[in-house]
């Protein structure tokens, strides 16, 4: 039923995105050449037959290296934002139907994450404990609850004082399954959509923490850490830094679309 | 071409029309093509006439006014012929469209709590249409104000508020003032009254026919009610689906309706002056007019309908001297649409007996007090109330009243501050601090239906799921439960094979059917139905009344009736209690308190209840 418009774009989307997951999956088996050899014979080769993108300072195989990085790119970004849209839906629900005191506790936290920018916490952070990559997934996690909490107790707000709600009270229908069974579905839309929003957000914030040598361990074959060590050879050997570069950006673009796409598709489900 | 010339042929044409409609035709252009919303609409309007086209929603009413205004959404074209005083309207350009609108034609909306923009005070709004070059402001708020005292707003002071501090009454008077700053000699009123409450209703029709009188201007009023039509036309355009059906001097339609529409939709309007044996509803639901295309629009839901009546679409065509009907078989069944009407008329309600019986449902000194320490709003204002087992309460009163906000302190929904509430025999002082069996107790001794059909389900859950739900929640251990939905279903006259659809799917009667086949699964003792037909059309409504007085009768349930309609009351209540801001000012039974109502507001809200009467609208300010 949706227009034939944004047909092609999104299966492109999609395309990017599965070809991200199956490069994060079987990364491994997948690449031409071991990521962490070291060919200190051919250094910043240019694209040839042998390296298709050619190699890194160290002689590494850039594009091995891709395939490769293509899982810390993607399990970090999904592991946060799974786990956020897990608490935030909960806790949304929570908020936005219960109400009180309940409500006034959590959005408090929300107030409070969202005033303090996040990469300074992260920086902080990896002071503190050291640049280590699950830790700040963890914190990031905490970071982002925030964000799903806030959409779908919005959401919930504009529910529950729908009839059908009312008439499951009146039921006596208990509130955890009002909560699920009857709100959640109308708010899902919303969630859903935010969630690949986040996703997109957290895969940008530890590409770029990678990239500020806070993420990852130094040697890892991870997108943001390539673009980091391969800045250098900017002008003698553009696509070492501009190849992965270009696939955050791609894998980025590419869930938000999806976002917005599904948030369209979900939202109409009640009409028809 | 029969039909525009039996137009011709009414003698009201002998003059020029002011308005001439010709060929109507109004399409939406959709991804599967053009479909048609309405067709072959004739009309005409005389200087000085008033004529009101009546009609259910999708009847395609006001979509044929937005035509005449050039006022259609994007993706909807008219075709046809639209001539204002001698010229076309169709095709008009935007630019031109100004010189004609507010000069020409004035339109009053039905919404008046957002026809007004809210950021503008009444001085502006109305400033805005008086504008005309060269005048000073002075002059200008003095005529605003001149104007304001044109449509009865005497308080000068009104000019310098804001729409949101005026009432809806109030509102939809500036609004008729704006429509008329440029004296159009043409006014459109799309549902004036409709959102309005009854007393508020008949004021503001009142105000518009003495207007049109001493203007001398003409008015087309839109509405879906008969009585308003009657009190307020000469002539009465009758759509459904999309066509015209009928065409007649009010006076004339109301003695005799020339089509079997009008007839039942006459029928199906309950009577406020005494209660029949039962409504007459129309079966079924009123149809787009793609499902009636090429055959009479009134087929499906037609019992005199033939295999004549399938074969193309009828056209309007002079039955008696300007009287139009598009029944081909009006001079047959003539006789048997009057006998319907005397039938209806003659058959006597049998009450049922009333040996008082015990008490299920007693509110006791209720208090509800809205708002912080520093501007309480009461809501109610120690109300007493109880409905006896078996029996039919009414609740009566326009909005703000309290009567929705009692309705919920007595499910709990909303918490009292003061007073308290005895369901079942459980008595709450504390929603909060209930076990969970007296709970239990009272869900399932009261449960509710509510006014908005179209929220009243979850719409993202099939219908036999939300049934389903509501057995298992009062019987978790019920083994059959398909077999319990489809008895549900069938309780209220729906088919079993809806277990499968989303509400969406569902017309707006349907879904209310639904609504109250959930309330049932509980099987209470008390069904509080809250205007549970005021959102429905009149042909449906009555379908509705009719389901919850047989369901009554088989269940034994009794009724807590909220309404703002006294006609409704009257045809489904033994008992009822009115109420007036929060308080309420009159009990008893049904008949005594609306054949000699005692306290004055009681006077005054049954005095605006419309009736056909045109003496209706007199002696209001």
């Amino acid at each position: 039923m949706h227009s034939g418009r944004t047909g092609p774009v999104i299966a492109a989307c999609l395309a990017v995105v599965l070809g991200v997951i199956v490069l994060a999956t079987f990364g491994p088996l997948l690449a031409p050449l071991d990521p962490a050899v070291q060919n200190l014979a051919s250094v910043n080769a240019p694209p040839s037959g042998a390296h298709w993108l050619g190699t890194d300072a160290l002689g590494r195989d850039i594009l091995s290296r891709i395939i490769v990085g293509a899982r810390t790119a993607f399990v970090g970004a999904f592991v946060i934002a799974a786990t956020s849209f897990l608490f935030g839906n909960l806790l949304g629900l929570l908020a936005g139907y219960r109400g009180g005191w309940i409500d006034a506790i959590l959005m408090r936290w929300v107030d409070m994450m969202w005033s303090i920018p996040t990469l300074l916490v992260l920086i902080v952070f990896a002071g503190i404990i050291g640049a280590q990559y699950w830790p700040s997934v963890a914190v990031l996690v905490v970071l982002t609850v925030p964000f799903d909490l806030r959409v779908v107790r919005g959401a919930t707000l504009e529910q529950v004082p729908r009839p059908y709600v009312e008439a499951a009270k009146t039921l006596g229908v208990p509130g955890w399954r009002i909560m699920l069974l009857h709100i959640w579905p109308n708010v899902s839309a919303s969630a859903i959509a935010n969630a690949f929003l986040v996703f997109a957000d957290a895969l940008v914030v530890l590409s770029g923490l990678s990239f500020l040598g806070l993420g990852v361990p130094p040697g890892t074959p991870d997108w943001g850490l390539m673009l980091a060590e391969n800045v250098p050879l900017l002008f003698v050997h553009p696509v070492a830094s501009l190849a992965p570069g270009a696939l955050i950006v791609l894998t980025a673009t590419s869930m938000n679309l999806i976002g917005d796409w599904l948030q369209e598709q979900l939202a109409t489900r009640g009409e028809r | 071409m029969s039909a525009s010339a039996a137009v011709t042929a009414n003698p009201q044409t002998m003059t020029s029309p002011l308005l001439s409609v010709k060929r109507l035709r109004i399409e939406r252009r959709t991804a599967e093509g053009l479909q048609t919303l309405v067709s072959g609409v004739e009309l005409t309007v005389q200087p000085g006439e008033t004529i009101g086209i009546v009609g259910e929603s999708g009847s395609g009413k006001s979509i044929t006014t937005r035509a005449i205004t050039g006022l259609l959404p994007p993706g909807l074209t008219a075709t046809g012929e639209i001539r204002y005083a001698g010229r076309s309207l169709l095709g008009l350009r935007e630019r031109d469209w100004r010189t004609v609108r507010g000069t020409e034609l004035g339109l009053i909306l039905q919404d008046p709590f957002t026809m007004l923009n809210p950021i503008m005070r009444c001085e502006r709004i109305l400033g805005e249409s008086l504008r005309n070059g060269g005048t000073s402001w002075f002059a200008r708020r003095e005529e605003a104000i001149r104007r304001l005292a044109e449509v009865g707003i005497h308080d000068a002071s009104v000019i310098d508020r804001y729409p949101f501090q005026l009432s809806g009454g109030m509102r939809q008077r500036v609004a008729i003032a704006a429509a008329l700053a440029r004296d159009p000699s043409l006014l459109i009123a799309d549902e004036p009254s409709t959102a309005l409450d009854v007393t508020t209703q008949r004021e503001i029709l009142a105000l518009l026919r003495r207007i049109q009188v001493a203007r001398g201007m003409s008015l087309i009023l839109i509405t879906h009610d008969l009585r308003v039509a009657f009190a307020m036309c000469d002539r009465i355009y009758v759509m459904y689906a999309g066509s015209l059906v009928e065409v007649a001097p009010a006076d004339k339609l109301d003695a005799e309706p020339l089509h079997p529409y009008s007839n039942a939709l006459l029928l199906s309007e309950p009577p406020v002056d005494r209660r029949v044996a039962e409504l007459v509803a129309i079966p079924g639901s009123v149809p787009s007019p793609g499902e009636v295309a090429n055959k009479c629009v009134f087929v499906p839901r037609c019992q005199w309908a033939q295999s004549a009546c399938h074969q193309g679409s009828p056209l309007l065509r002079e039955v008696m001297p300007g009287r139009l009907s598009a029944c081909i078989r009006v001079d047959e069944i003539r006789g048997q649409m009057t006998a319907l009407r005397r039938q209806s008329a003659e058959a006597v309600f049998r009450p049922a007996d009333t040996t008082p019986r015990n008490q299920i449902l007693q509110a006791h000194g209720i208090q509800k007090v809205f708002g912080g320490q520093r501007h309480p709003v009461v809501a109610l204002d120690n109300v007493f109330l109880e409905v006896r087992e078996g029996e039919s309460v009414g609740l009566v009163g326009e909005s703000g009243s309290g009567k929705t906000t009692l309705s919920r302190v007595l499910v709990g929904l909303e918490h009292a501050t003061a007073g308290n509430v005895t369901v079942g025999g459980v008595n709450v002082a504390d929603w909060r601090k209930l076990n969970r069996k007296d709970l239990a107790t009272i869900r399932r001794t009261v449960q509710v239906v509510f006014q908005d059909p179209y929220s009243t389900l979850n719409p993202m859950r099939s219908i036999g799921w939300t049934l389903a739900e509501a057995i298992t929640t009062h019987k978790p251990d019920t083994r059959q439960v398909d077999r319990e939905v489809e008895g549900l279903l069938e309780a209220v006259g729906l088919p079993t094979s809806y277990a499968q659809r989303r509400p969406a799917a569902l017309s707006g009667g349907m879904r209310q059917r639904v609504a109250i086949a959930r309330a049932l699964a509980a099987r209470p003792r008390v069904l509080i139905c809250d205007e549970p037909v005021s959102a429905l059309d009149v042909s449906v409504q009555a379908q509705i009344l009719n389901l919850l007085n047989r369901l009554r009768a088989e269940r034994e349930i009794a009724y807590l009736f909220i309404t703002h309609d006294l006609s409704i009351v009257r045809q489904v209540t033994e008992r009822i209690y009115v109420m007036h801001r929060g308080r309420v000012v009159e009990s008893g039974t049904t008949d005594d308190v609306l054949n000699h109502p005692q306290d004055p507001y009681t006077v005054r809200l049954l005095a605006s209840a419309p009736t056909a009467e045109r003496d209706w609208l007199d002696g209001t300010r």
